[in-house]
């Protein structure tokens, strides 16, 4: 019979727990928790950096697969960003954009670098190698197409690294 | 007597406690769920989302080719900002590489596109359609 009442008593006091000021900052810290939580990552949802990087990535391919010249190429006055239409004043001025171009041929022998913009090779490779995305890095695309040169007829092999770093 | 009117009113404060509760509940989850559509509606989220969008077609436009965008949302925050006048005024045309997204006399969203392919961007004033033209 006491154990009985003991047991009533108890459940009385979790009944009237539920407006209790516990339960209440209970509550407010759940709310705040799922805010603050929309606050950091719906910015995330409007995140393009890979978008932008693979649309770059895209465009330096396409323009240097169409008449690939290797000759060309390694010439000194060979002007990436005039070939491929790309502002070359933002790759200076802004510290948002990056691109690198490596030529091997088909001994895998490195014929040709271009690189322009803030140097995040190693952030780039370093997410494609771990297959992960680090949101406070810069976001890249890295691809590779294989070319024929249109004067020689030789096989050679075109990486592209982007990265892009404009929230 | 005295024991049933207690229980009486211990039920009736148990009853008025779950309602108070039930009520904050609902309060608590109603502000929360008001706050993250705001959040994704926003003038500001819109003006970001279009320049974006607008910036990244830049990016991948082809010479003589013509992309039409349709972002009424974009339309439908100016007018209710009364941010009337010419159509021009919401996407302004592409200045030092970026492209810059209006939606109020006081907000405005930029972002840069790579390209440096000259466009022409033009508002159709019946359908507000986006227009790019390389």
């Amino acid at each position: 019979m006491l154990k009985m009442i003991k047991i009533t008593i108890k459940n009385k006091k979790a009944d009237s727990r539920w407006l209790s000021p516990w339960m209440i900052v209970q509550w407010i810290i759940i709310i705040g928790a799922l805010l603050l939580i929309s606050y950091w990552f719906f910015p995330g949802f409007n995140d393009v950096r890979v978008k932008e990087a693979e649309k770059m990535n895209n465009v330096l391919l396409n323009c240097l697969a169409k008449d690939f010249s290797i000759s060309e190429i390694q010439k000194d006055s060979f002007n990436i960003f005039e070939k491929c239409s790309l502002n070359k004043d933002l790759f200076s001025s802004q510290q948002i954009y990056y691109f690198e171009i490596i030529i091997d041929d088909s001994a895998g022998k490195e014929v040709r670098d271009i690189q322009a913009g803030v140097n995040w090779k190693t952030e780039c490779l370093y997410q494609k190698e771990n297959n992960k995305a680090e949101t406070k890095l810069a976001q890249c695309f890295v691809n590779t197409l294989y070319v024929l040169d249109k004067k020689t007829g030789l096989k050679y092999s075109v990486q592209a690294i982007t990265g892009s770093n404009q929230k | 007597m005295i024991s049933l009117r207690n229980k009486k009113a211990e039920s009736e404060h148990e009853m008025f406690e779950t309602v108070i509760f039930l009520v904050i509940t609902v309060a608590l989850f109603a502000i929360c769920f008001y706050y993250v559509s705001w959040v994704g509606s926003n003038d500001k989220t819109i003006e970001e989302q279009s320049a974006k969008q607008i910036a990244l077609t830049i990016d991948s436009i082809v010479p003589g080719s013509q992309v039409v965008l349709d972002l009424p949302e974009l339309f439908d925050a100016a007018k209710k900002n009364n941010f009337v006048g010419p159509e021009d005024r919401v996407v302004l045309p592409v200045e030092n590489g970026k492209i810059t997204v209006k939606t109020s006399k006081k907000t405005s969203y930029s972002f840069y596109t790579f390209s440096s392919i000259p466009t022409q961007i033009t508002i159709d004033k019946i359908t507000k359609k986006i227009i790019i033209n390389a």
